[in-house]
């Protein structure tokens, strides 16, 4: 009896300890990772260190995010995660979690801190990231590389936004990366800092920029003046809309300050860089007004904001340009315009960026190399331009009115005094027109909206002329479609007939009347579209009042003249 | 757990008149024993202030979710639910979210808080944090209510080894032994008394 039992016990404790043995070992409960990797389409190189601080805006700006579930029943260990950017970084030290219990998530982020060669960059070019994935999943260890490829955009390029198409609801949702022009300001640029300090030492005679609101225009005066008699004009960029990933955004190529000061011309948006590159550069604050169709800068200090229009400075065929004191008259309406929400005149208001803030916050500038040839440009600047003519009364300028009349020579527009009109001709040869001396001319003031190629805007009335080139195209429909397509995807409702054919110095012009609404309001419009050898070429007359036969608005559309 | 709070003043800040003020950010956070944590916002709005927000977020509520899905990439966000009561002008948004607390090992757990907050103990698994801040005119005032998990011990406020704010606490994960183990383990143990009671009470 007694062995049977012991025998008993024995197979009992024999079975037990097999399964023992095989619960920990062959049917141990294991871990199993379920890993997902969102990566971000493309990166921007002049916001590189923005990608490498976890700290700015909440840590947005991440490359790659993986997010690490573990679905099985038993713990996962020692999970390590390192990445590599070939050509740039290579493996990074690996963060490691010690135990995922079953059911847990983890979220990984990765910040590259890509090296300054990334500048080097001129044009999109196709990168990757590699992800190595080392873990014990409670049997074994495991290692998996997963690659997730991405995009390096080109040096000078920004992408307006990076909300998937499907998320769009209003006209903010195409700027939401407009904080990354911050980045474009470069007051540490060494050829900058060397202009300023000649900016100061030739005009401003030593003087620092002191902290009173009379320095502070003074400065203000020095350098719109500078780039008055400098002849830097206000001229036209690439912008072009581009699938990028998921998502659609407008791609626009902008040239960095040293760049429009050395080359001598800039859209709106640069001008507004170069300004506040100088003006921080020389110790104070400055920030950008930024709407859909026009950007402009402005001086931040004792709690007070001083705006000036910058691309008061003209360019050729614009008619002339404004002087010191009529561009920071024009800021100042603006500035109001856009506290209001906008305007007919400046569009939607995105944001003001306050970009001493914003660089605080992380989203600095790249460090950029000295060039002694850019220097050397800016010191042939200042000698052609000599000591006199850079105090204040030394150059002349246009006052308000844009009369027509210009201090400098070349271009092919601004012939005006026909009654108080201005004679504006494309650079290209392709159209020209006439529209009353003191509106505006901004260039391509619609990044989302390439084909428009300027507008002619009222200071005052709420009316204004846009002209748009479709190159290559010849059917009117599909030009015209196109346009409201990219308004409607803005928030703007647009509603509009066919209104016949009309003759115009001697062109046939389909016409098409509406009425555009947006919650800045309506503007009723007629356009007039033709086809010519470069493409359809089109111009829109509009006005906040139902009324677009006025003698100003029946002068525009009877100056209008395609040439080829 | 320290830019949730700051996620929801973004929000608070749309439906404010900003001037003269003060808005009260309700937040109560339940974190479950994997670390998740379920996140529940309440704010009885003002008459102007629930027309402001109806305006940017009443018909639209998944602007707020893309939002806070923005503003808090270090989580894994789900299951949002958007409730509003307008007779009693409230507004309830809720969500998970994901690894918010960090797994230490050996039953450690730790979140960051901020600083500034001041916390409160409740009980050893209800925290309360609080904070106020103006900005402009308008005054914010914090109230976070944290939920830990049932069985959670040692719960302590800390530093970790960066100078941060941390909350602590031990909780034990559940036994990772499968059935198969255990019943081997009740068999051999079994097996074992009954040898020894053979040896030593049963006669030959």
């Amino acid at each position: 009896m007694r062995k049977k039992v012991i025998l008993l016990g024995l197979f009992y404790g024999g079975i037990g300890l097999i399964m023992m043995v095989l619960g920990l070992t062959v049917f141990r409960k294991c871990g199993q990772l379920d890993i997902k990797i969102k990566t971000r389409p493309a990166v921007m190189p002049m916001a590189y260190k923005v990608y490498g601080n976890r700290e700015v805006e909440d840590g947005k700006y991440y490359l790659s995010k993986i997010v690490f579930t573990n679905d099985g029943k038993g713990t996962v260990r020692d999970l390590k995660v390192s990445y590599r950017i070939p050509g740039y970084i290579e493996w990074t030290t690996p963060m490691e979690y010690t135990e995922i219990l079953p059911g847990q998530t983890v979220v990984d982020l990765f910040y590259p801190k890509f090296p300054s060669k990334i500048l080097d960059v001129l044009n999109v070019t196709p990168a990757s990231v590699e992800m190595k994935i080392t873990y014990n999943d409670g049997k074994r260890d495991r290692e998996e590389i997963r690659r997730a490829d991405f995009q390096i955009r080109g040096r000078n390029e920004l992408l307006y936004t990076d909300i998937p198409e499907e998320e769009i609801v209003d006209i903010r949702d195409l700027y939401t990366n407009v904080d990354l022009l911050a980045c474009f300001v470069t007051p540490e640029d060494p050829v900058i800092k060397y202009f300023t300090q000649q900016l100061q030492k030739n005009v401003m005679k030593g003087a620092g920029v002191g902290g009173s609101q009379k320095e502070i225009i003074r400065f203000m005066q020095a350098l719109y003046e500078f780039e008055l008699a400098s002849k830097l004009v206000y001229g036209g960029t690439l912008g072009l809309p581009e699938k990028v990933g998921d998502h659609y955004t407008m791609v626009q190529h902008i040239r960095l300050p040293r760049e429009v000061l050395t080359g001598g011309a800039g859209l709106c948006v640069e001008l507004s860089l170069l300004f506040c590159s100088v003006a921080q550069s020389a110790g104070l604050n400055s920030g950008i007004f930024c709407t859909s169709r026009h950007a402009f800068p402005a001086i931040i200090a004792n709690g007070n904001i001083i705006p000036l229009e910058a691309t008061g400075i003209g360019g050729e065929g614009l008619g002339g340009r404004m002087s010191f004191k009529k561009a920071l008259e024009t800021g100042m309406k603006e500035a109001q315009m856009f506290f209001q929400g906008g305007s007919p005149q400046i569009g939607v208001a995105i944001k003001f960026l306050p970009i001493g803030q914003l660089q605080g916050q992380g989203l600095r500038p790249p460090d950029l190399k000295d060039d002694p040839d850019l220097k050397k440009k800016i010191d042939k600047m200042f000698a052609d331009l000599g000591h006199d003519n850079m105090r204040h009364n030394g150059v002349r300028v246009n006052e308000p009115g844009f009369t027509g009349r210009r201090n400098y020579n070349g271009g092919r527009g601004g012939n005006g005094g026909n009654g108080g009109f201005v004679r504006y001709s494309d650079p290209n040869g392709i159209y020209g027109f006439s529209y009353p001396a003191g509106w505006r001319i901004m260039r391509s003031p619609n990044p989302y909206l390439p084909s428009l190629q300027l507008a002619a805007v009222s200071p005052s009335s709420g009316k204004d002329v846009e002209v748009y080139f479709f190159p290559g195209v010849s059917d009117i429909n599909y030009a015209f479609s196109s346009i409201y397509n990219t308004l409607t995807q803005m928030g703007t409702r647009v509603q509009y007939q066919p209104a016949g054919t009309v003759t115009i110095n001697g062109r046939q012009y389909a016409r098409i009347a509406g009425m555009s609404s947006s919650n800045m309001g309506a503007i009723y419009w007629t356009a007039y579209f033709t086809t010519s050898s470069q493409g359809v070429v089109g111009f829109v007359i509009g006005s906040v009042s139902n009324s677009l036969n006025t003698p100003d608005l029946l002068t525009i559309r009877n100056s209008f003249r395609v040439m080829r | 757990m320290k830019k949730i709070a700051f996620t929801f003043l973004l929000f608070v800040f749309v439906c404010s008149l900003s001037f003269g003020e003060k808005i009260v950010i309700n937040l109560d956070v339940t974190v479950n024993k994997v670390g998740d944590a379920k996140i529940v916002y309440t704010q009885k709005a003002t008459a102007m202030q629930w027309k402001n927000m109806v305006r940017v977020y009443g018909n639209n509520p998944s602007l707020l979710k893309r939002e806070i899905i923005a503003s808090l990439p270090s989580y894994k966000l789900e299951n949002f639910s958007f409730k509003r009561d307008d007779m009693n002008r409230t507004m309830i948004f809720s969500f998970d979210a994901r690894g918010v607390v960090k797994y230490l090992g050996d039953g450690r757990w730790e979140f960051e808080y901020d600083k500034k907050y001041t916390p409160k103990k409740i009980t050893e698994t209800k925290w309360f944090f609080t904070n106020s801040e103006t900005n402009g005119n308008v005054l914010y005032e914090y109230d976070l209510s944290i939920s830990l998990p049932k069985g959670a011990e040692d719960v302590k406020l800390t530093q970790n080894e960066f100078s941060k704010s941390v909350l602590r606490y031990t909780l034990k994960p559940e036994t990772g032994l499968s059935w198969l183990t255990i019943i081997g383990g009740v068999l051999f143990f079994a097996g074992i008394v009954t040898v020894l009671l053979a040896l030593t009470v049963i006669k030959e």
